[in-house]
């Protein structure tokens, strides 16, 4: 007999089984389906028991299709073989579940750890670029150290010419042999010299200094570069290192962090004179080129190049080949670092017989390089 | 006081706004005065002129005061008495005394000072080192060797022309301060060398062979002190104003 004839074919009570059993159905396989779709697409955990948990809500859906069939037809049968099937793989399924339950609870485990050990190396990945800042800070201070005794140097010798001249003045006045041209003549050179040591004290205050945030500024080259050879020329010339300036007539300008780009020049002379200053032949060559859209800075020493094993090496950082407590191995990473965020390039020339560094920047910062009309 | 005068002097230094002045300033106190702007122009110099002094910048293009130091000293370990005169040097003091520099000026100085030094490093010795240090309140040191030659032999005491290196543990004292030093030897010619002077500089470890001390240049010095150091140095030609090692 029917299923329909226990609804007394009650069409309402017929149609509320009938709606409600096939969705249930419908819902049923859909779910099952979209739990497979998904295991062929992604790769999930567990996927097998996921895959029997579908098809046992499959066999759930199966179930509920029999139940409309069997209002006309009393197929109960087959309802009841579905049933078991149903049966059976909801047993076989909640049994996988409780004995997969540690595996799941190890596997919910290791994903909570990874959380954490993901949310520690970002932890770790900002404690490292802090560090790398602080480093290159260190870096620039400990060249500056380097630096000190030259530059201690560099403004005693001016103060002793200031202090002798005053007191020759003195000297002259109490003879009673001064005259009004001499106070002129030396009280000029006393204010020179003086101004000599403003200028040494600015190239520090430069070096020390971050720059990193300063806005972009038009200057010309040689006023940037001037900082820099401040600091170094006495220490330069004190050992016989000849330094040759060429190309810079045309005083072409550059939209740039001037203090930056000092430091860059600074560190490349450092390096020259570190090189060059025990050879026979000691000299450093600053060439400038320009275009309408860049300049190109080029540094040459009379060293004889890098060799090609460790070309590769030489801007990475912490690579040094200076003994130990004379470089950090910052110097030209952290150079070329500042040199590509001006939008430019700091290349080692392999074909130069000599060392030779070239700087190349653009003219105009975010104009694409060209000055604006 | 003028000792200067008829002394031949020499300046060593690159900048012609500081050398020339001193010139001037030596000059006028009698001096006759040479100038060369670095050492191996001033040694060229001292080779056809007698000189009494050199006064040498450190840091020169061309040939630095170290080198000059060193030519001069190799050639006669006693004269021309050599002046440094320093912005910062690579050379600590150890190093420079030891070389056989007489004095060591920092830049900058005043034309007073520099005259001074000069004054203080013509004086013969026995005289410089004649007049003790008036009410000062100063640090003592007491030792006591059974010998000066074996002191010596052990590198506990160090003599120079112009001072001398005392190994001792206990430093209580910088550079620069005065001290008075009783230095006693159980037999010998000499029987002690007592006197004050001005720690120089300080050695606070043991570095090798070379013993911790310090270097100290003589103020004052015992009547017979003064004949016996000047005999010593003059016997064995030491070149060391200060000792180092």
């Amino acid at each position: 007999m029917p299923h329909g004839h226990c609804y007394l074919w009650n069409t309402s009570l017929v149609a509320t089984h009938v709606v409600s059993d096939m969705l249930i159905g419908l819902a049923y396989v859909s779910i099952s389906l979209t739990l497979y779709a998904l295991i062929r697409k992604i790769k999930i955990p567990f996927s097998s028991m996921v895959l029997s948990f579908g098809g046992f809500i499959a066999a759930c859906g199966a179930t509920h299709f029999m139940e409309v069939w069997n209002l006309w037809s009393a197929d109960y049968w087959m309802s009841g073989l579905i049933k078991v099937l149903t049966a059976v793989a909801s047993v076989a399924t909640g049994i996988w579940l409780v004995r997969l339950r540690p595996q799941i609870l190890a596997v919910a485990e290791a994903a909570r750890l990874s959380e954490a050990r993901s949310a520690e190396l970002e932890q770790m990945n900002r404690i490292l670029s802090d560090n790398q800042k602080l480093l290159a800070h260190s870096a620039k201070m400990s060249a500056l150290g380097e630096m000190a005794g030259g530059i201690a140097h560099e403004i005693n010798s001016p103060l002793a010419i200031i202090t002798v001249r005053a007191n020759q003045l003195e000297r002259l006045q109490q003879r009673g042999t001064l005259t009004p041209e001499m106070i002129g003549q030396e009280s000029k050179l006393i204010a020179d010299t003086a101004k000599r040591i403003g200028g040494i004290i600015k190239g520090l205050r430069t070096f020390a200094r971050e720059g990193e945030k300063d806005p972009f500024e038009v200057v010309t080259v040689e006023s940037v570069i001037k900082d820099a050879l401040i600091l170094c020329q006495t220490r330069f010339e004190s050992h016989s290192v000849s330094m040759e300036l060429l190309g810079f007539e045309g005083n072409p300008t550059i939209e740039c962090r001037p203090v930056q780009i000092g430091q860059v020049v600074l560190n490349l002379l450092n390096n020259s004179f570190d090189a060059v200053h025990q050879l026979a032949k000691k000299w450093v060559r600053l060439e400038l080129r320009h275009t309408a859209a860049s300049v190109e800075l080029s540094i040459t020493d009379s060293g004889n190049g890098i060799q090609g094993h460790i070309r590769g090496r030489i801007m990475e950082p912490f690579f040094t080949t200076k003994e130990v407590g004379k470089g950090t191995g910052l110097g030209l990473s952290i150079s070329k670092g500042i040199i590509e965020n001006h939008g430019g390039k700091l290349e080692l020339d392999t074909s130069s017989p000599n060392t030779r560094f070239v700087i190349t920047l653009p003219r105009r910062h975010g104009h694409g390089g060209q000055i604006p009309k | 006081m003028n000792s200067l005068v008829g002394k031949r002097l020499l300046i060593v230094e690159d900048e012609p706004d500081l050398r020339e002045p001193l010139a001037v300033e030596f000059q006028s106190l009698g001096c006759t005065v040479f100038q060369a702007e670095n050492g191996t122009i001033a040694f060229e110099l001292s080779k056809r002129e007698p000189l009494d002094v050199v006064i040498s910048d450190i840091r020169m293009p061309g040939g630095d005061g170290v080198e000059l130091l060193k030519n001069l000293k190799a050639s006669n370990y006693a004269f021309p008495v050599v002046m440094l005169i320093t912005g910062f040097s690579d050379l600590s003091k150890e190093e420079a005394y030891h070389l056989g520099a007489e004095a060591i000026l920092g830049k900058p100085f005043d034309l007073d000072e520099i005259g001074d030094a000069v004054r203080r490093i013509l004086t013969p010795r026995e005289v410089r080192w004649s007049v003790p240090a008036s009410n000062v309140v100063m640090e003592q040191i007491a030792l006591t060797f059974s010998s000066l030659t074996t002191a010596i032999d052990d590198s506990k005491v160090l003599l120079g022309r112009g001072g001398l290196f005392l190994h001792t543990d206990v430093v209580k004292t910088t550079p620069g301060k005065s001290l008075s030093f009783h230095i006693r030897f159980s037999e010998g010619d000499i029987l002690a060398i007592e006197g004050s002077g001005i720690v120089r500089w300080i050695r606070q470890e043991n570095v090798g062979n070379v013993r911790k001390g310090m270097g100290i240049e003589f103020q004052y010095l015992t009547e017979k002190a003064r004949r016996d150091v000047v005999r010593i140095t003059d016997l064995l030609k030491t070149r060391p104003y200060i000792p180092s090692h």
